[in-house]
């Protein structure tokens, strides 16, 4: 095999494995199973597009996040059917996260998930964010003591 | 990350709001996480929004552990795969713009010209017709002038149905009134002559009733013959006043020969009642074929005559209505 179908196949290892946070991702911030997979399916199909040899991290999170913030006002939750797809941890209330959503900003909720829920690279997030270290450990922050408040220690 | 060399005591409270996330997620140095720890002693909502971080993060720690069914995993590349090679055959970015707006203008034109060849418009448009056709169009002839039924004299009381009080007249004019009312009723008859085709009746200047008496009451009748005629909607009554000497003696005399033509009364009191010193009331019906008998009676005794007008309440065929008094004649007259 020559280098270039090594390098496309890595890539294209690399876009599958990226389906499990991005779907995460949408599904938490929006809470709506359909828009989260037909989200996942833009994302994923963007990044095939990239050429070879760019960070698909950093293209996924601002991607992401741009698609993100054009669904964020329109909160139509819809999880009837989302046992069906993800497999939640035993105990976790997402009537918490709710309230958590409906109380935090687009960017606090952003900078959560990635860095608390998909535990994605500091660096890797400001680079795809475009903001600094600060600014996004405040919003963390701040993210983090909104969903702290509605919630109870579980272990 | 080489944090700079500083005193324990640098560190404010201002300071350590800021630094509690690192706290929380163990990422400071341990000169300053044991600054932070002092100021967690002291101050008390430090430590709350220390303890809501905490949660935040193990809360987030168990989202995280939220797995994905290959289900979806596979859904999701399926889908990505099949559009994304159909894009790629078509090239769809490589085209030119003009060609697209064609293309997206062609497809619109298709679909306006399916939907108008497959709806039956012809339907649509009867339907509508048919909607517009339930409203009636009248012609209305404005140079016909709207007939108006005579109802009877303007100015004209309408008595109620109980009994009523006869309707008191000037004693001085009495003859006078009575002679205009019959003047007035021919006047009638010769305005609707041409219309209803009645003979002709013969004018006569108006002439005391003494003279004339039986030409007058002639008169009277045709011209409530005619009245008749033209009010059959309505009913009517006959009212009169009369003032008769010694009508202590002569009323119950009237009643008599009323109740031996089969007079009834037509209110609440009796044929005759006395409603006051003098004054005999009579409100009662008898069959229309007795009416000049009792007029010819009634002329014994006074000039006066019993007038015919109209009234709402409609008495049977063959019935006629009646109320008039009987007064005490005053010696002046």
């Amino acid at each position: 095999m020559s280098s270039q179908d090594k390098e496309q196949d890595l890539v294209a290892i690399e876009i599958n494995n990226l389906v499990r946070p991005l779907s995460l991702f949408f599904f938490y911030g929006l809470l709506n199973e359909d828009k989260a997979i037909h989200l996942t399916v833009r994302v994923v199909e963007y990044l095939k597009k990239q050429s070879v040899g760019q960070n698909l991290r950093v293209i996924m999170v601002k991607k992401a996040k741009d698609l993100f913030l054009s669904e964020w006002n329109k909160k139509t939750i819809k999880t009837k059917n989302a046992a069906d797809f993800w497999i939640f941890p035993k105990g976790l209330d997402l009537g918490s996260w709710r309230e958590f959503l409906f109380k935090a900003s687009c960017d606090e909720v952003v900078s959560l998930l990635m860095a608390h829920v998909l535990k994605i690279d500091e660096t890797v997030i400001t680079e795809g964010l475009q903001i600094s270290y600060g600014t996004h450990r405040f919003r963390t922050m701040n993210a983090l003591k909104i969903l702290g408040s509605g919630t109870y220690l579980l272990k | 990350m080489e944090y700079r060399k500083y005193n324990s005591q640098d560190i404010s409270q201002f300071h350590a709001k800021y630094l509690i996330y690192e706290y929380a997620i163990n990422e400071l140095e341990p000169l300053r996480k044991k600054s932070v720890d002092q100021e967690l002693l002291k101050d008390q909502k430090l430590n709350l929004e220390l303890i809501n971080l905490l949660n935040g993060i193990q809360y987030c720690d168990t989202m995280s552990e939220t797995l994905v069914s290959e289900k979806v995993v596979n859904q999701i590349l399926q889908e990505s795969s099949q559009i994304s090679r159909m894009l790629d055959r078509l090239k769809w970015n490589q085209w030119p713009v003009s060609i697209k707006w064609l293309l997206e203008a062609g497809l619109v034109s298709i679909c306006l010209v399916s939907f108008l060849s497959l709806v039956p418009m012809t339907k649509v448009i009867n339907i509508l017709d048919q909607i517009d056709s339930n409203g009636y169009v009248v012609q209305i002839d404005r140079k016909k002038k709207v007939e108006l039924e005579d109802a009877g004299t303007p100015n004209q009381e309408l008595a109620a149905f109980s009994d009523e009080e006869v309707k008191t007249l000037d004693k001085k004019n009495d003859l006078k009134k009575s002679n205009d009312v019959s003047a007035a009723s021919t006047k009638k008859i010769e305005e609707k002559k041409s219309e209803e085709n009645i003979a002709k009746v013969d004018l006569k200047p108006p002439k005391e009733v003494d003279q004339n008496s039986a030409a007058n009451q002639a008169q009277q009748i045709e011209a409530s013959s005619v009245v008749e005629k033209n009010q059959r909607t309505s009913g009517f009554i006959y009212r009169g006043q009369f003032n008769i000497t010694n009508v202590a003696m002569i009323a119950p005399k009237i009643k008599e020969k009323i109740d031996e033509m089969g007079g009834r009364k037509a209110g609440e009191v009796e044929i005759g009642w006395l409603k006051s010193p003098n004054v005999y009331y009579f409100h009662l019906t008898i069959p229309e074929a007795k009416l000049a008998e009792l007029q010819a009676m009634l002329k014994e005794y006074s000039p006066n005559q019993l007038k015919k007008e109209v009234h709402p309440r409609v008495m049977p065929d063959g019935i006629i209505r009646l109320l008039f008094t009987l007064e005490e004649k005053q010696q002046n007259e």
